[in-house]
């Protein structure tokens, strides 16, 4: 298989964070959700493929080349929307255009004038008049503009109204058609990448939690509900997340099969999973202090 | 130099075309205030190239720009050459504006400004540069080293110190009545000691900046100075976290 993006044992240390053996793999032509709640490293992983910031450890492969090895050619073939892109405010849109455009050989100031419009950006607007979700309409518009074949997102579909951001999820999942191009697509809005997603990448605290398809999880991986007796000796070990209310408990189990199986015959449903669900309960998987709560 | 510098270049160029206009007015309405001390006028032409070269630099620190810059295409080493060339780009049009100016103020303010002439030549050129290419070689390394403000910061009191120790030594190089000072006993000791240095400075340009001969070391000193530097600050910014 060949793959648009390869990392394996990526480490970054920072003061009070640090991002540990994190290895995933995109295919080529396909779409990859990273996930996970804040400070789980999302946005470092982002930009350590960009060589924003320096890795410690690991390596990362672009198309089989080293991103730091062969920089200049890894980055004209990725478009990229940064969490907060910044642009120079004092300057039109179209300038903004002709600031980026020398940097790529391939720069189709054509596709630029079609995506303004079609994203109904004022290209005689200074970028300081525009909307959070202009703003992010206008990184999208570089970022797609010189015929990127990795398109890396860093949360891009949050300040958009959610009529754009269904237009987007669509065009996303039709510019992967090609076969060609692939995405990597970081998001709080886990709704977004159930709709788009075909492989799922789940952080936490800087760590793996799992890199796999988004079928795998959604057949594997399930919320069991039950009565406050739920928890005993027969589910030990079954639930990687638990949440205790006043009329029961809900958790999350990787293994759905292993659920039914011992959950049979017991006043237990077991739910289909949502990725905002997996998201909520590895963020409290662990010690019982730390389980997720509600009254 | 790769295409990813020349992009920066350009970048560097188009971010602060906006600005060139009230720059150069500004640049000339300066010069025209301290046209009556000729190493003031001098001093001061140099200090606004400076300011003008480093004011790319000032905007991409108020815009945060630089996780987009080292996104796009080319390596940090681009990024920096990038920066190089238009500082270089940025010094030369001050001088040009430099000694533009001061040619045509001379047949308009007469007698004032009769020194000033001397100003436009090798040696007017050679004084003007020497100062804003070194301030800009010294401060390039702490800019990518440490960010804009601290870099300014640290450059300003590094610049401080070195300045009134080499001043100090180019005193001791030039004869005695080169570096006199007619009110040496109202200043402070270490400010007669800059003082003198500033006038053996003063006494070196007016006499050997004109010589093709030591303008030409002066060439391959500096251009030696550029490579330190453009690898000093490569190496810098290599290791930076944006």
């Amino acid at each position: 298989m060949e793959y648009a993006l390869e990392a394996t044992g990526l480490c970054k240390e920072y003061p009070g964070f640090t991002l540990r053996d994190v290895s995933f793999a995109l295919p080529r032509g396909y779409i990859m959700g990273l996930i996970g709640p804040n400070g789980a490293g999302k946005t470092t992983v982002v930009k350590l493929i960009l060589n924003i910031v320096r890795r410690t450890a690991g390596r990362i492969k672009v198309f089989g080349l080293d991103n730091l090895a062969a920089e200049t050619e890894v980055k004209s073939r990725i478009g990229f929307v940064l969490d907060e892109m910044p642009f120079y405010g004092y300057l039109k849109v179209d300038a903004i255009a002709s600031v980026i455009a020398p940097y790529y050989k391939t720069w189709d100031s054509g596709r630029f004038e079609g995506l303004c419009r079609e994203f109904e950006l004022p290209r005689r607007k200074r970028v300081n008049a525009l909307s959070r979700g202009m703003k992010m309409k206008l990184a999208l518009a570089v970022a797609l503009s010189h015929g990127a074949e990795l398109i890396l997102m860093d949360e891009p579909t949050s300040g958009l109204d959610p009529v754009f951001r269904r237009e987007l999820l669509e065009r996303l999942s039709g510019l992967i058609q090609d076969g060609r191009t692939s995405i990597l697509f970081s998001t709080h809005l886990t709704s977004d990448l159930e709709r788009v997603a075909d492989y799922i990448t789940c952080l936490r605290e800087g760590e793996l939690v799992f890199s796999t398809t988004r079928d795998e999880i959604l057949e594997k991986w399930a919320l069991v509900k039950g009565g406050p007796d739920l928890l005993d000796a027969a589910t030990g070990g079954l639930f990687r997340g638990v949440r205790r209310g006043p009329y029961g408990v809900t958790a999350l189990t990787s293994d759905k099969e292993e659920a039914l199986r011992r959950l049979a015959g017991r006043d237990a449903v077991v739910e289909r999973l949502r990725l905002d669900d997996l998201v909520f309960f590895l963020a409290h998987e662990g010690s019982p202090g730390r389980e997720a709560r509600y009254e | 130099m790769s295409s990813p510098a020349i992009a920066a270049f350009r970048k560097d160029l188009r971010i602060t075309r906006v600005l060139w206009a009230p720059m150069a007015f500004s640049y000339v309405v300066f010069l025209l205030m301290f046209m009556n001390n000729v190493w003031i006028y001098l001093a001061t032409g140099a200090c606004l190239a400076f300011v003008a070269a480093a004011t790319a630099l000032g905007i991409d620190d108020r815009y945060q720009t630089g996780p987009l810059l080292a996104a796009l295409p080319g390596t940090r080493r681009s990024l920096v050459a990038g920066r190089y060339l238009a500082w270089g780009a940025a010094t030369l049009a001050g001088l040009g504006l430099f000694l533009a100016w001061t040619s045509l103020a001379l047949p308009s303010f007469g007698l004032r400004t009769a020194r000033l002439a001397s100003f436009v030549s090798l040696k007017g050129a050679a004084a003007f540069l020497i100062g804003t290419v070194l301030a800009g070689l010294v401060f390039l390394p702490f800019h990518f080293r440490f960010g804009f403000w601290r870099g300014m910061w640290l450059f300003t009191a590094a610049g401080f110190v070195f300045s009134a120790a080499g001043l100090g030594v180019i005193a001791g190089l030039v004869p005695a009545e080169a570096r006199a000072l007619a009110s040496a006993s109202l200043l402070p000791k270490p400010f007669a000691a800059t003082a003198r240095g500033l006038r053996a400075f003063a006494w070196l340009i007016d006499g050997y900046f004109g010589r093709p001969a030591v303008v030409g070391a002066l060439a391959g000193g500096l251009a030696l100075l550029v490579y330190l530097s453009y690898r000093l600050s490569a190496r810098f910014y290599e290791k930076r976290d944006l």
